[in-house]
């Protein structure tokens, strides 16, 4: 006769995805080497820091082709860059308010602008992503996006002789893998730093505002810094702007977490690159940035979970708004969306 | 069932985890005297079971094919398309309370897997009496958001979510009359999550009886365990394959959890 006992623990464990905040050196890129992680200085730790991914060229370009590569998706006909193209900051372009995909299917999202993504602390407008590295997963999945298996997708790179060249060349031989895979096109993702706008050269001393753009500044200061806020022009939070609900009903972080609190609540994106970004939020509703600003002093809705910053009025002068406008513009950065580094590659 | 006695004390406690990797582990290297030779192998052979029956996995996909059929503790008949799940960070503890600590301890048992058969060895496990084994039903919160990984991990194991990431600890899928016919009769039960307050991860402890497992020289020992799918279905709660015939997110996940602990047992060891 045997007696068991069986112990269980039950472990609540109070678990969070803060990552080690071990601050990298600042790497002067242009000189040294330009395919090295940049993290400008005076800009926090990055939250993504290859720390298991070493960039190198090779991996990088493996990376690059993977992401303007249509043989990932079911019908081979989108890749990533088609939704995410460069001169639009890595967006869907102003003719998509949301995204399409594959058979020309229509998604419920507005492609996210592609930049500073090492800064973020979780992925998707919703947060459904907790690692650079695993972002990819998403789109393949969904199947208004690529809609392709993760095997099918290695499947089709092991098949090609070019990719078993990208591979070998990056990894020192052909096999292709998930782990290689997702690391390269992380290596891509995670270059596209965005820090050569106006105001990053103002802050570095090598351009000064014009009397408009500072007062504009000013103007951001009271009214957008609060969730926009320096110098990533965001803290990657999760918040209810008060945007009226939207006809898919999207209730935002709530889809992931459940949790009634997370209710339309969005991440805030950064309002670096807006010239490029049009149309504007995560259904994008808005074609103009005087659209954002109307909303902003007149169409506030009271919906569950309103940031309270929010819920307060806000004004804005006419004068107040064309400085306001005048400082986004600084924010806009022209090296970025025509760096030859990131250009699609076939 | 045969004159067993089975014992459960749920200890529960609070412990602070992230995604660091926690430098505190209750390793202790034991005593060394031959310096040549002082470890040997355990293997680990997990039997999938329906109490007294070894599961089979139904290649069929609908119900009504002639499968091997199950019945629940609410009377509900079922049969099993799928069955994996995630053991890791394994550890067997000493008569003196330290541990032997598994290093990148990631194994994903899988039911149908007429490869492995749910066996597989620790290695270098030093020579000892050990008293229980302890592991996570599922992955600890640090993989869970540690970018991509490799072996067991590999996201084309097909047991991590992409609409928000992390891995399924438990994917259990078959089809029961009982379930609505609108959805074919399917069951789909995937456990997931390691974020408060859905953090679903569960460490198992299994006490050894004496006289224990002997870790020696001459022979590789071996763990029988039992992983019994009826336990998901009972205990605390009596599951009706009508009310509650799929989970497939952290929150909706707390019944079949507090359930799905106890499946597993100790049914030999072999010295
Ligand atoms: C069909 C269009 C489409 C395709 C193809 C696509 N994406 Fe996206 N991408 C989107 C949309 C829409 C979102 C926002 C989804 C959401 O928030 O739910 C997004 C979000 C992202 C984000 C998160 C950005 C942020 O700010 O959080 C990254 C990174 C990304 N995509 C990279 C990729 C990569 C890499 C690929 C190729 C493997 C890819 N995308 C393919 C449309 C697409
Ligand atoms: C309470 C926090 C908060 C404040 C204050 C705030 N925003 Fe936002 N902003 C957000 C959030 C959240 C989003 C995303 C909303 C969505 O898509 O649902 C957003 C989106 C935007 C976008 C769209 C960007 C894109 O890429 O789609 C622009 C432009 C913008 N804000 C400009 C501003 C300006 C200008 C101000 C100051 C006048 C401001 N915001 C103040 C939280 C805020």
């Amino acid at each position: 006769m045997k007696y068991f006992i069986a112990i269980i623990s039950v472990v609540f464990f109070l678990s969070s995805c803060s990552k080690d905040t071990e601050i990298i050196s600042n790497t002067t890129t242009a000189t040294i080497n330009e395919y090295a992680p940049v993290n400008p200085p005076g800009w926090p730790a990055p939250v993504y820091n290859f720390s298991n991914n070493d960039v190198t060229y090779d991996k990088f370009m493996l990376g690059r082709h993977l992401f303007y590569e249509p043989m990932l998706s079911e019908d081979t006909t989108i890749a990533c860059g088609n939704c995410h193209q460069q001169y639009f900051a890595f967006t869907n372009g102003p003719d998509h308010n949301v995204s399409h995909g594959v058979h020309d299917l229509l998604g419920k999202r507005n492609s996210p602008a592609l930049f500073n993504l090492n800064w973020h602390t979780l992925y998707m407008w919703d947060g459904a992503v907790n690692n650079l590295e695993v972002q990819v997963l998403a789109p393949l999945a969904n199947p208004l996006e690529l809609n392709l298996s993760l095997s099918n997708a290695l499947n089709r790179l092991s098949k090609s002789t070019k990719y078993k060249n990208l591979f070998k060349k990056a990894f020192g031989d052909t096999v292709v893998d998930s782990q290689r895979f997702l690391k390269a096109i992380a290596q891509f993702m995670g270059l596209l730093v965005s820090y050569n706008s106006k105001y990053d050269k103002v802050k570095r001393g090598e351009d000064n505002f014009s009397a408009s753009e500072k007062n504009g500044y000013d103007v951001y200061k009271i009214q957008c810094q609060y969730c926009h806020v320096e110098p990533l022009f965001s803290d990657y939070s999760f918040k209810n702007k008060g945007l009226p609900i939207n006809l898919y009903q999207d209730s935002g972080r709530y889809r992931v977490t459940g949790n009634p609190s997370d209710q339309f609540k969005f991440k805030v994106p950064s309002l670096r690159n807006l010239a490029f970004t049009v149309p504007y939020m995560h259904d994008g509703r808005f074609v103009t940035l005087d659209n954002v600003l109307t909303f902003f002093t007149t169409g506030v809705a009271n919906t569950p979970n309103l940031d309270p910053f929010m819920a307060i009025p806000h004004t804005v002068s006419v004068q107040q708004k064309s400085d306001l406008l005048a400082f986004l513009n600084t924010l806009n950065d022209y090296k970025f969306v025509t760096d030859p580094r990131f250009k699609e590659i076939h | 069932m045969m004159n067993k006695l089975f014992i459960l004390l749920g200890i529960i406690f609070l412990s602070f985890a992230s995604c660091h990797k926690d430098p505190k582990t209750n390793e202790v290297a034991s005593p060394v005297t031959d310096p040549l030779v002082t470890t040997n192998e355990v293997i680990l052979n997990f039997t999938n079971v329906a109490d007294t029956a070894v599961l089979q996995i139904a290649k069929d996909t609908i119900y009504t094919a002639p499968t091997p059929k199950y019945i629940n503790a609410n009377g509900d008949t079922f049969s099993v398309t799928k069955f994996k799940y995630y053991v890791s960070n394994i550890k067997l503890k000493r008569l003196d309370g330290t541990y032997y600590t598994e290093p990148e301890s990631y194994h994903l048992l899988n039911a149908g897997d007429t490869i492995n058969y749910c066996r597989f060895s620790l290695k270098k496990v030093p020579y000892d009496y050990y008293v229980s084994i302890e592991f996570i039903l599922g992955v600890d919160s640090f993989r869970n958001c540690d970018g991509a990984q490799s072996g067991a991990l590999d996201p084309s194991e097909d047991m991590f979510w992409s609409w928000s990431s992390g891995y399924i600890f438990m994917k259990f899928e078959g089809y029961s009359p009982r379930s609505y016919p609108s959805n074919s009769h399917n069951l789909t039960f995937h456990v997931g999550g390691y974020l408060t307050p859905d953090n679903n991860i569960r460490t198992i402890t299994l006490p050894f009886n004496a006289p224990y497992l002997n870790v020696r020289k001459e022979n590789v020992a071996t763990v029988y365990l039992k992983t019994n799918v009826l336990e998901i279905f009972r205990n605390p709660s009596i599951i009706d394959f009508f009310a509650l015939n799929g989970i497939t997110n952290p929150k909706s996940a707390k019944t079949i959890v507090a359930n799905y602990v106890d499946m597993f047992s100790i049914s030999a060891i072999k010295n």
